[in-house]
C-alpha cells in the first residue's frame, strides 16, 4: 500500500459537531474526533448509547454537516452525500411497493446512468446473489423477514460500488443467529470487494470478529476517541478460529473494561462539562480522558 | 506565598517496597563539544542511602551507546535484553541486578540540557515509549513490563490519537501528567485487572525539543509492589511577577499537581523544585536524610513556551 491516499483513505481530523441548546449555547456532542482509515480497512466504532457514534457516521456520509474540523475521503473533502459513500442503517428502509430487485435497481440506475439495461440487471443479480437472495428477487419487503430485508439493504448499498461503506448498527434488530449469518455475508463481500468500511455497533464480539480496528468513543457530550485497538486476526476470518484464539478474551476484556469505565465516569463527565460551560474562563481545565 | 508554604510541614511514612528504579545517571552536554555528553552524576539507589558510583565511561558521543542514542533520537531508549553494553556496564559497576536500562533527553526549548538514565530492577511495573506513527497516532515503540502480561499484550495493539489517553493528553498539552490509582480512575482507559501487578500511579512525560512537537511520550508506571520511587510527583511551576528590585521573574513551585501521596506537601520539596525550576537543569538532591523519610531525590524540569513549566520529582 504505497499510495498516500490509500494509507490515509478516510481522514477525520478534529471533527466536531455542535448543536445549540435551548439557551443558545452550542453544545459539542462530538469534539476533536481524530481517525485515519486505510483503504479496505474495516473499523468498528463502539461506545455507550448516545455518545455520538451515529453522529460521526452521518457526518462521514455527508448527511450531517460538520461544525468544525475536516473530513476527507481519498484526499477529497466531504461536502455532502455522494455515491462514493453508501449507508446501511439499522432499519433497511426499503420501498414497500417495489420488489427486492427493484429496490436494488433504484440505486444502480442512479450510479450507472450510462450502463445498458443488461449490465444494470447483471449488477443487481450479482449482488443479490452475493447476499443469498437469488431466489427472492421478485418478493416484496412485506413477504420477507427482517434479516432478509436487511440483506436487500446491504445488496442495495454494495451494488453502488461505494468507496466507503457505512454500517450503522446494521444487525441491531436481528436475532443472534441471523446476526451471525449476516456478519459472515458482509465479511465475505468485504473480503472480495475491499471496501473501506465503518461499522457502528454496541456488540463487542461483533466488533472483534468483524474489524481490523476498533475505535472506542468516550461519553458525550464532547465525545471523542478514547483509544483505538488494532485487531490482529488474519483475514479471511473463521468465527471459530477467532473464538479459539487465546488472545480473543484479552480484546474482549479490554473493550468491556473500557465501556464499564465510561459508564462509571458518565455522571462526573457530564458535571465537568456543565461546570466548564457555565464558567468558560476556566477553559484551561480541559475535560480530558487520561 | 505558595502551596508549599501554606501547608503545615507534613511528615509522611515512605513506602518500604523496593523501588523499580535502582540506579540513576545524569549526563550533561560537554562545554567543549556540543555533540558529546559528560557524566554529571551516577548513583546506586539503596533503601537507606544513595551510593555514588564512578563509572568507567564518563563521556558519550552523539549516537554512541544508550545515552548517545537518546541524544540522537531525541527520545527515550530502553534496553532490557543482552547484549547491551550499557546494561552490562551498569551491572558490572554497581553489582546490582539491573534488568533494564533506559535513557531520555531533557530539553529546554530546543537545547539539550541533560540526558537522564535509569537502571530498573526486575519487578512489577512498566515503562512505555509512545511515538507517532504514520496515522498520526501514538503507538508503543519500546517498553518494559513486569507482572503485567495481559496489559502488555493489549497495549501493543492500542493506539492513541492526539488528546486521547494519558499519552495523547501529554502530546496535546505538551506537559507532564500524573494519574493516581489508574484502575480506579475512570479516565485511565486501559485496564489491567487481569494481571498480578496492581498499578498505583502513572506518569506521562513529553520528550520534546520544542513545545507542541514531542518526539515521544514516556510513561512510567508504579505498582504496589515496586513503585518507581518511594514518592513521585508532578509540580506546577510559575513565574513571579517581576519587580523593580528583581526585574527578572523568578520561577517558583506553586502546587503539587499530582503526587503519589495526593497533593500533600513535603518540606524539602520547595527549595529543590525552585532551584531546578530556575536553573532549568536536572538535579539529584541528597542529604542525611533530606527529610520526611527520604534520603535522595531526582528532580527533572520540563519546559514549555520558553520557561520551566512543570517539574517531576522522584524521591527515594
Amino acid at each position: 500500500m504505497s499510495r498516500r491516499h490509500d494509507r490515509r483513505y478516510v481522514e477525520i481530523a478534529n471533527l466536531t459537531k455542535a448543536y445549540p441548546n435551548p439557551f443558545g449555547k452550542d453544545i459539542e456532542v462530538v469534539k476533536d474526533f481524530n481517525m485515519i482509515m486505510r483503504k479496505g480497512e474495516i473499523v468498528s466504532v463502539i461506545g455507550h448509547s448516545g455518545c455520538g457514534k451515529s453522529t460521526v457516521l452521518t457526518m462521514v456520509a455527508g448527511l450531517n454537516p460538520i461544525s468544525s474540523g475536516s473530513l476527507a475521503v481519498e484526499g477529497r473533502e466531504v461536502s455532502g452525500p455522494g455515491p462514493d459513500r453508501a449507508v446501511v442503517f439499522q432499519s433497511p428502509c426499503l420501498l414497500p411497493w417495489m420488489s427486492t430487485f427493484e429496490n436494488v435497481m433504484l440505486g444502480v440506475k442512479q450510479c450507472y446512468p450510462h450502463g445498458t439495461k443488461k449490465e444494470r440487471r447483471e449488477i443487481c443479480e450479482y449482488y443479490l446473489n452475493l447476499v443469498g437472495l437469488a431466489d427472492s428477487m421478485n418478493r416484496y419487503p412485506r413477504e420477507m423477514s427482517g434479516g432478509m430485508q436487511q440483506r436487500v439493504g446491504i445488496a442495495r448499498a454494495i451494488a453502488l460500488k461505494p468507496q466507503v461503506l457505512l454500517l450503522d448498527e446494521p444487525f441491531g434488530r436481528l436475532d443472534s443467529l441471523t446476526r451471525m449469518d449476516l456478519q459472515d455475508v458482509i465479511l465475505d463481500i468485504l473480503d472480495r470487494e475491499k471496501i473501506t468500511t465503518m461499522v457502528i455497533t454496541h456488540d463487542v464480539d461483533e466488533a472483534i470478529y468483524m474489524s481490523d480496528r476498533i475505535c472506542m468513543m468516550t461519553n458525550g457530550p464532547e465525545a471523542t476517541v478514547g483509544q483505538i485497538l488494532d485487531v490482529p486476526f488474519k483475514r479471511p476470518r473463521q468465527r471459530q478460529d477467532v473464538l479459539d484464539d487465546p488472545h480473543y478474551y484479552d480484546f474482549r476484556f479490554a473493550l468491556i473494561a473500557f465501556l464499564e469505565k465510561q459508564e462509571h465516569a458518565k455522571d462526573s463527565h457530564v458535571a465537568a462539562v456543565k461546570e466548564r460551560l457555565n464558567a468558560p474562563e476556566k477553559a484551561e481545565s480541559e475535560v480530558v480522558s487520561v | 506565598m505558595n502551596a508549599f508554604t501554606q501547608d503545615p510541614p507534613h511528615i509522611m511514612t515512605a513506602t518500604t517496597a523496593s523501588c523499580l528504579i535502582r540506579y540513576v545517571e545524569v549526563w550533561t552536554p560537554s562545554p567543549d563539544n556540543p555533540g558529546q555528553v559528560i557524566l554529571e552524576s551516577a548513583n546506586l539507589i539503596n533503601p537507606e542511602n544513595l551510593t555514588p558510583i564512578s563509572p568507567s565511561v564518563t563521556r558519550f558521543n552523539d549516537g554512541e551507546g544508550a545515552i548517545g542514542s537518546a541524544m540522537r533520537q531525541r527520545g527515550t531508549v530502553i534496553f532490557q535484553d543482552m547484549p547491551c553494553a550499557d546494561l552490562e556496564r551498569v551491572r558490572n559497576e554497581t553489582g546490582a541486578d539491573i534488568t533494564a536500562f533506559m535513557a531520555f533527553p531533557v530539553y529546554f526549548e530546543d537545547k539539550l540540557i541533560n540526558v537522564v538514565a535509569f537502571g530498573l530492577i526486575d519487578g512489577h511495573g512498566a515503562v512505555e515509549i509512545w511515538t507517532r506513527d504514520d496515522r498520526d497516532e501514538l503507538s508503543i515503540s519500546g517498553s518494559f513490563y513486569g507482572g503485567l502480561e495481559a496489559f502488555e499484550y493489549i497495549s501493543q495493539h492500542v493506539k492513541f490519537p492526539k488528546g486521547a489517553g494519558l499519552p495523547g493528553v501529554c502530546w496535546k498539552q505538551g506537559i507532564p501528567k500524573m494519574v493516581n490509582d489508574p484502575n480506579g480512575n475512570p479516565n485511565f482507559i486501559r485496564s489491567f485487572d487481569r494481571d498480578p501487578a496492581k498499578l498505583t500511579s502513572v506518569i506521562g512525560l513529553p520528550i520534546s525539543r520544542s513545545y507542541g512537537y514531542p518526539a515521544s511520550i514516556l510513561l512510567l508506571m508504579s505498582s504496589e509492589a515496586n513503585p518507581l520511587a518511594k514518592y513521585s510527583a508532578i509540580v506546577k511551576v510559575e513565574a513571579d511577577q517581576p519587580t523593580e528590585e528583581v526585574p527578572l521573574p523568578k520561577m517558583q513551585a506553586t502546587a503539587i499537581e499530582c503526587g503519589s501521596n495526593g497533593s500533600e506537601s513535603i518540606s524539602w520539596q520547595q527549595a529543590a523544585v525552585d532551584s531546578v525550576a530556575n536553573c532549568g537543569r536536572c538535579s539529584i538532591v541528597t542529604g542525611d536524610p533530606i527529610g520526611d523519610g527520604y534520603h535522595s531525590a531526582i528532580v527533572v524540569p520540563f519546559s514549555k513556551k520558553g520557561r520551566t513549566d512543570r517539574v517531576m520529582i522522584l524521591a527515594f
